[in-house]
């Protein structure tokens, strides 16, 4: 067939449907509705999706923390229920036998009931200490002043680094660095602001050297827990670490490296990975819904192109008694169908795309939603889906059409 | 391919057309061997009282019903059992129908209506809107050529009918009632336009029951009990 006559066919079809426009539009509205549903669907989950991952990307991915526990198990005769407590050589020795570690700090911490001070305001935060590579474990950023640093760390200094809802709330407006604070009663130097905003919790902690906070605040070395950020993006070299480090703190402390509650970890790789797992299932059943709502729209396209087919049992037979062929018929259904399915479906995939849009733009600071959006793949696929339900839906209106004998369609009544 | 010479003069040939129908357990018997033949350029007419099988005759001349004996050929081809795409293409390139209710395509213009049968023909837009548009004139319904079926009334409608039945150059054209719906002085001028387009040499085939109409063809058949007469049977 060539070119003329395909538009010429097509011509045709355009026509008849224009002439008929209620029960077209009718009937195609149900299509662009499952597209539009469809589109909504898997773009909020797609938002969710990129909300998650951005807030684990602020911290870094790829960081475990331990905490010790209770054990559960008889081991070398010890019986169960030895509680562990970790200390600064449990620190340096991940450091210096686990290959993967970067950063690694222990972190000590004065729970939120410490009162702090500075001059007539008093408040009550949570204060850690921590190594000044901690930074790059929870991935804060320093807006004023400067960041703990080594040197810190080794004179065992009185300096603080405070978050901004701390600021706040002692110092409003006015200056802090370079001021003096009172930490239960201590007198600590502030060196800096920091910021955290993906992390609601960190916002009004405050860090010190943890060498000050073991020797001003505490008997010996102990740490409460320990954490750090591991060199890899896999996930199953994440588990390989992590058993790594369960096996030395399970020697160092003489529990059985099965003993699951002896030692707690927080991998932020697995969880989100777990989190990416979660969202592809989500993703699945987001299609399934929407598929679900686009068969309906085939079924109603169907059921409408049924009633048409009878609408046009006359016409039809006049076109038949005047030389249309069986095939010709069937096309004209199908194509028809298609093209009903195509446009409204089309119709949808845009309003769709247009309302995620909206949505993105005015939608912003929910925390775990972000760029609620389609890729350009997703489009195709959806908008191929059409094409095929199309056919499908113009399936058995156009048997029905080929079917028909002209001298009972034409039976004059 | 025929097996026996046959008269060019010949247009229509019918020959021991046997059809039976079957509603629920009887079958019914309609046509029980018809003989006919139309020489080309004839102007014939069929009569015969309802329920005679006329219009199942019309339908198997016209390829759009089958047969159960006998032999059909139309313009010296045999007509015997073909799939129905094959019947759409011979009805489309030998025949032209017209029908006691017109049956246009509503939705569709005069002009539109009569160039259907030759977009059939994959004849492109443009050429077939024109043929359509120099049929309509030798009908004397140009200005009507952009008005819808139902802007028009009866005797418009059949001109328009025969328009669209002689657009495609058919070998004969069929005519089952023609004048069933319109008025007598409609009717009379219906077939007027007949014996002109007869005298240019096309075949017409008309069925009908009323006697008027029916003395204007060249010759008049009748179909009684499922047989072709010559004359009328009381």
């Amino acid at each position: 067939m060539d070119v003329r006559s395909i538009f010429d066919r097509l011509q045709e079809i355009f026509y008849t449907l224009e002439k008929n426009k209620l029960r077209t539009i009718l009937t195609g509205l149900t299509v662009s509705w499952g597209i539009f549903m469809l589109i909504l669907l898997l773009g909020s989950g797609y938002g969710l999706e990129n909300g998650v991952h951005s807030a684990f990307q602020e911290d870094a991915v790829n960081s475990l923390w331990i905490n010790p526990g209770q054990t559960s198990i008889p081991y070398k005769g010890i019986k169960q229920g030895r509680r562990i407590l970790f200390h600064n050589p449990d620190v340096n020795e991940i450091n210096r036998e686990i290959t993967r570690t970067e950063a690694i700090s222990g972190r000590f911490y004065l729970d939120r009931s410490t009162n702090v001070r500075y001059e007539k305001k008093t408040g009550n935060f949570q204060v850690v200490g921590v190594r000044p590579e901690y930074e790059k474990i929870e991935n804060y950023f320093i807006k004023t002043g400067r960041s703990l640093n080594q040197l810190d760390e080794n004179r065992i200094r009185k300096v603080a680094i405070l978050g901004i809802e701390v600021q706040q709330e002692l110092f409003q407006n006015r200056p802090s660095i370079g001021k003096y604070i009172l930490i239960k009663g201590v007198s600590f130097q502030v060196v800096g602001i920091f910021d955290d905003p993906e992390d609601e919790w960190n916002k009004d902690r405050i860090f010190i050297p943890i060498s000050t906070m073991q020797k001003v605040f505490s008997k010996n070395d102990l740490v409460h827990n320990i954490a750090m950020t591991i060199n890899t993006e896999d996930k199953l070299e994440a588990l390989a670490v992590e058993q790594e480090i369960r096996e030395l703190l399970a020697g160092r402390h003489t529990f059985s490296k099965n003993d699951r509650r002896a030692l707690f970890t927080h991998n932020s790789l697995i969880e989100y990975s777990n989190f990416m797992d979660l969202f592809a299932n989500i993703r699945l059943f987001i299609w399934v819904i929407g598929v679900g709502s686009i068969v309906a729209g085939i079924v109603s396209i169907s059921n409408i192109m049924l009633i048409a087919v009878k609408e046009r049992t006359r016409e039809i037979g006049i076109r038949k008694a005047l030389g249309e062929s069986p095939n010709s018929v069937i096309k004209m259904m199908l194509i028809e169908t298609i093209m009903i399915t195509l446009g409204f479906g089309y119709f949808g995939l845009i309003a769709g795309v247009g309302i995620l849009e909206i949505m993105g733009k005015y939608i912003t600071g929910v925390a775990y939603f972000k760029n609620p959006e389609i890729n350009l793949g997703v489009a195709f696929g959806a908008l191929l889906i059409l094409v095929l339900s199309g056919a499908l839906a113009g399936i058995f209106p156009a048997r029905q059409a080929a079917h028909i004998r002209p001298i009972d369609a034409l039976r004059d009544e | 391919m025929p097996h026996q010479t046959h008269d060019p003069n010949i247009i229509l040939s019918l020959k021991n057309i046997h059809k039976t129908y079957v509603q629920g357990r009887n079958p019914i018997p309609v046509l029980k061997g018809v003989e006919l033949s139309v020489k080309t350029g004839e102007m014939v007419s069929i009569m015969g009282s309802s329920g005679s099988g006329k219009s199942t005759l019309l339908n198997i001349i016209g390829l759009l019903d089958d047969y159960d004996q006998g032999e059909y050929l139309l313009a010296g081809k045999q007509m015997g059992k073909m799939d129905e795409t094959k019947a759409a293409a011979l009805r489309n390139r030998h025949l032209g129908f017209i029908f006691q209710s017109f049956h246009l395509i509503p939705f569709k213009t005069a002009q539109e209506n009569v160039a259907l049968p030759l977009f059939f023909q994959n004849v492109p837009r443009k050429k077939r809107n024109q043929k359509a548009l120099e049929y309509l004139e030798m009908l004397g319904m140009t200005q009507w050529a952009t008005h819808l079926p139902n802007e028009l009334s009866g005797g418009q409608k059949q001109r328009v009918a025969i328009a669209r039945a002689m657009v495609t150059n058919p070998n004969v054209i069929l005519a089952d009632e023609p004048t069933g719906a319109l008025d007598n002085d409609t009717s009379f001028e219906v077939m007027k336009i007949f014996k002109q387009i007869n005298n240019s040499g096309i075949t017409i085939l008309i069925i009908t029951h009323e006697k008027d109409i029916a003395a204007m063809t060249d010759r008049t058949l009748y179909l009684h009990d499922g047989v072709i007469h010559n004359r009328i049977i009381k």
